[in-house]
């Protein structure tokens, strides 16, 4: 694989989002996905859940990741946290450098020491991403003696301050409340400081206000980028909405069927989308002031268990032609910090 | 949550007052002229007609449904027709040797089931998991009585390390030792059946758990193994696990009867054949009251368990 | 995949049309797939191979049940004294003779016609009265509905197998009764699992869509509710075979069922008991049976669930 491209003369899929030479790059990525591959092996064949996947975040950026449910992204997170159930997942190749150092390959116990205290996580639906039969302190508390030199009475210190941070009212009495007891909103900012407790680096939030009635999901966004700047923490946000990604991202890279199919500056990408998939993104999104019906992606994505040569999008694309069928496109550099994979950005 | 025990105490007396009505009719059942019947071909007039008497059977049925309720409720349960001893002081010791081969059993089966559960689902498809599903599939499946003559023919006839019957031994010294001596058998074969229920109810409710999102979320807290498993899923996977537990300690009490026939073990069981072989039908109404009246409280008592386990109800 | 990718397109270098026909077709299967039901049920059935071979040996049971005395070697109650007891692989008696010196394999096979009517018609007779009680109590819940129920509440008060057999127990031994016994406790759980199913469907959109247009509670009821009713109970009834053919036998094997000498295979593990210590194969071949036709009916009943579950269907 790595040979047919280097034969050539082309950038290989490996390379990823690696800044050119010369870029404002800071000193060192803070994670770094070079050609992940994900797999599930089923009775239906192997499915390529992550086919090559290569991004990076540097310390304190937000970067968004957008597609789909079923292009990849959210196993992707789960191959960083060394979460993917085994069996049937397995990562196939491909690193994940977590400040230089590789997390595949790391055992389990290594993992437990980054898991929460350097990469933190929190869930799409807040409803059921609590433990509903103990009380939020137990809950705050175990992380934290878990992860942190602390006693019991300075964990529930540590709880109250986080609780506070995240503008909880009254956070000495909530650590009582059982998660029944809280709204959506509520739950989504215990989980928040549940992760700042513990002070990571990376924060990967996973669709997080995708659950929340659209005033909540404002005032939960305003909070993430508060505390992002707050603490200097870098956020991987998985997310299908780009009026999400365009209130607190950085960069964003569009996923699709397990592959990057673009990545740019939220500016650009917004602004000048180049793959047809991120212009499709971007039309089927919901804008205010706008009347008319949403304007859904036709189609489905492709059968990522035994997938026809071609550009994945070849069947959904509005500017698909003949020679698309035939191999998959290469991510293609095109300009400082902007890669695109298609055809056509081959061709000019 | 003590208001919830006192609503689930009074919704349980109209069960057993239906259950009074099950058993009363028990003696309706009787084919033929019941007290000719009951007593069998030999008996002499005098003796059905005294029978007939005492049972109030020439009476309309809602006197004699009333007249028997009465005299249950005052810890009078009749006279057993065969032996002519009060019902209550024949049931009562057979009872309790029961609950000791229903407890035994009970224990055998949480003791087993409860761990090969959590790692079957721990470790689903592996090695351990397929070998305790097939166990607990042919457990479920295996007949209670074929099972006990197996076990008795193996560990009894064969190996002799184990007696066939009884409970304790004629020449023993009848301490607890030579109790567990005679327990070890009746109690492996019954405990069978909840044994394969229980296994395959834990497996499956901490599968349920175990793919919900606050496990993940622990799990990408760093939060070790033990934690997770033993902790958070086991403590959510709990509630169904108390239910079909409490459900199957009543159980337990119907599925001893193969094994106390066989191994000659003297409980309740034991003693309801005898009293059906011989149509005593007092005695096998005292029996199933017993029986009854312990299987509602049971259920019952595992109910209260799963709301206390509920913060929701508990807090209310 | 990407070699593939790459020499594939090498050597067909202009076949974009070809490809989006593939495409094209794929797609079109997929949506085929997924119109019918009834397929899906029988694909996903046909993958469960226990299942499958659960439901082909109790196909063969059956048949060698009703072609018992051309199947059967010798006649079940016809003894030979000289081969009493005489085990397994005996010269034309490959499971042995029993106590009288009958031929194992023969009663097995004429006992099924005893053992297996007398717990399947009980389960059947059943889950027809549940499916009355079931639909009545389901679709009008106050009134005759909780009636129904709590009348039935006081079934559940009983373990199972007490009940039976003490009903079983005081009418007396033979196999009506035993029939009877099973019916009277099987209905309490039948109903159940039939009154769950339609309460949950009677709420759903299309019921009170029906309703809304007129349509008689008779006609909702049959034409609405019981086809999706059907499965729940389809699957509880198969697995309850299993064990009531258990119980039956047990019945018999307490002398409270069908009576010696008819071949049954709870009598046959009863006449076994006596002669443990120097023939056990005696009673552990009917038992084993006994056994393996339990296992078949959960396996299929399982087999049945997980079929029919939409969820598990993938």
């Amino acid at each position: 694989m790595a040979a047919i491209h280097a034969r050539e003369g082309t950038p290989i899929e490996g390379d990823g989002l690696s800044r050119p030479a010369g870029a404002t790059a800071p000193s060192r990525p803070l994670l770094q996905i070079e050609d992940l591959r994900t797999y599930f092996d089923t009775d239906r064949g192997i499915i390529k859940a992550v086919d090559g996947v290569s991004y990076e975040i540097n310390p304190g950026e937000v970067l968004a990741v957008v597609g789909e449910s079923g292009s990849g992204k959210s196993v992707t997170a789960m191959s960083i946290m060394g979460l993917v159930q085994s069996p049937p997942g397995r990562i196939a190749s491909g690193a994940i450098r977590l400040a230089g150092e590789d997390l595949i390959g790391k055992s389990e116990r290594e993992m437990l020491a980054i898991r929460g205290s350097r990469i933190a996580m929190i869930f799409q639906d807040p409803m059921t991403s609590l433990d509903p039969v103990f009380t939020i302190e137990s809950q705050m508390a175990e992380a934290i003696l878990q992860h942190r030199d602390v006693g019991g009475a300075e964990a529930r210190d540590i709880a109250i301050e986080m609780l506070a941070r995240v503008h909880i009212p009254d956070p000495a009495r909530r650590l009582g409340a059982y998660p029944f007891e809280l709204s959506g909103g509520l739950r989504q900012r215990v989980m928040i400081a549940m992760q700042l407790a513990l002070r990571p680096s990376l924060l990967i939030a996973d669709e997080p206000t995708t659950a929340l009635d659209v005033t909540v999901q404002a005032q939960i966004l305003s909070l993430l980028k508060e505390v992002q700047a707050e603490f200097n923490m870098a956020i991987l946000l998985i997310t299908h909405d780009f009026g999400v990604v365009q209130r607190i991202a950085d960069r964003v890279a569009v996923m699709y069927a397990g592959r990057v199919m673009e990545t740019a500056s939220v500016r650009s990408i917004v602004e000048t989308p180049r793959h047809p998939y991120t212009r499709a993104l971007l039309s089927s999104r919901p804008r205010i002031g706008e009347r008319g019906r949403l304007r859904a992606i036709p189609g489905t994505p492709p059968n990522l268990a035994n997938p026809l040569p071609g550009c994945p999008f070849a069947n959904r694309c509005a500017e698909v032609d003949d020679s698309c069928w035939i191999d998959v496109p290469r991510l293609r550099a095109v300009g400082p910090d902007r890669q695109v994979r298609c055809i056509r950005e081959d061709s000019a | 949550m003590g208001k919830y025990a006192l609503n689930r105490l009074i919704a349980v007396l109209p069960i057993l007052f239906g259950v009074s009505i099950v058993i009363f009719l028990f003696l309706q059942l009787v084919p033929g002229d019941v007290a000719a019947t009951l007593l069998g071909p030999r008996a002499t007039a005098e003796k059905v007609a005294a029978i007939r008497a005492e049972l109030g059977l020439d009476r309309p049925i809602h006197e004699q449904y009333w007249s028997w309720l009465t005299s249950m409720l005052q810890g009078d349960m009749g006279r057993s027709i065969a032996l002519q001893v009060p019902v209550a002081d024949l049931v009562l010791p057979k009872f309790l040797n029961t609950l000791i081969l229903a407890g035994a059993s009970l224990l055998i089966a949480i003791a087993i089931g409860l761990p090969l559960g959590i790692l079957s689902a721990v470790r689903q498809y592996s090695f351990v998991d397929r070998i305790s599903t097939v166990f607990a599939v042919i457990g479920a499946a295996a007949p209670t009585f074929w099972l006990a003559l197996v076990l008795m023919y193996i560990f009894a006839l064969e190996l002799r390390w184990f007696p066939t019957s009884g409970m304790t031994s004629i020449r023993g010294d009848g301490g607890p030792l030579d109790l567990l001596h005679h327990l070890v058998l009746p109690a492996v074969a019954t405990a069978a059946i909840p044994l394969a229920v229980i296994t395959r109810l834990v497996r499956s409710s901490m599968l349920e758990v175990i793919r919900r999102d606050y496990i993940t979320a622990l799990r990408a807290k760093g939060m070790p193994q033990a934690n997770v498993i033993y902790k958070h899923a086991l403590r959510n996977a709990l509630p169904p696990i108390v239910s079909i537990t409490g459900l199957q300690a009543g159980f337990l009490l119907g599925g001893t009867l193969f094994t106390e026939v066989i191994f000659s073990w003297p409980g309740i069981g034991l003693q309801l054949y005898n009293a059906i072989l011989a149509r005593d039908v007092p005695v096998v109404q005292g029996a199933m009251l017993f029986i009854a009246f312990f299987f509602v409280l049971l259920n019952l008592l595992a109910d209260i368990i799963v709301a206390y386990l509920n913060p929701k109800l508990r807090a209310h | 995949m990407a070699e593939t990718t790459v020499t594939a397109s090498q050597s067909e270098p202009s076949n974009g049309l070809v490809r989006r026909r593939e495409w094209e077709a794929r797609e079109a299967q997929a949506v085929r797939q997924a119109e019918s039901s009834l397929r899906l049920f029988w694909i996903a059935l046909q993958r469960d191979k226990l299942a499958m071979a659960s439901a082909l040996f109790l196909t063969v049971v059956v048949i060698m049940t009703i072609f018992a005395p051309v199947v059967a070697p010798y006649d079940p109650y016809e003894a030979d004294p000289a081969l009493r007891l005489q085990g397994f692989g005996t010269e034309g008696h490959i499971l042995g003779l029993d106590g009288q010196g009958r031929d194992i394999l023969s009663r097995l096979i004429y006992g099924a016609r005893v053992s297996l009517p007398i717990a399947l018609a009980p389960v059947i007779v059943a889950t027809a009265i549940s499916l009355l009680l079931g639909l009545i109590a389901g679709f009008y819940r106050r009134g005759i509905g909780e009636f129904i129920m709590r009348v039935l509440d006081v079934f559940y008060a009983f373990p199972t197998v007490m009940l039976a057999i003490a009903i079983a127990g005081i009418l007396g031994p033979g196999m009506p009764n035993v029939m009877l016994s099973i019916i009277v406790v099987l209905i309490p759980f039948i109903t159940r699992v039939v009154y769950t199913a339609t309460m949950t469907i009677a709420e759903e959109e299309f019921i009170q869509a029906a309703r809304a247009c007129g349509a008689s509670d008779l006609r909702i009821i049959l034409h609405d509710v019981l086809p999706n009713v059907l499965s729940p109970v389809i699957v509880y009834g198969t697995t309850t075979m299993g064990l009531q053919t258990v119980f039956a036998a047990g019945l018999s094997f307490l002398g409270l069922g069908v009576q010696p000498p008819i071949a049954d295979w709870g009598i046959m593990t009863a006449e076994g008991r006596s002669v443990l210590g120097i023939a056990p194969h005696v009673s552990a071949v009917p038992g084993v049976m006994l056994l393996l036709v339990a296992l078949a009916f959960n396996l299929l009943g399982d087999g049945l669930r997980d079929a029919l579950d939409p969820r598990l269907r993938q």
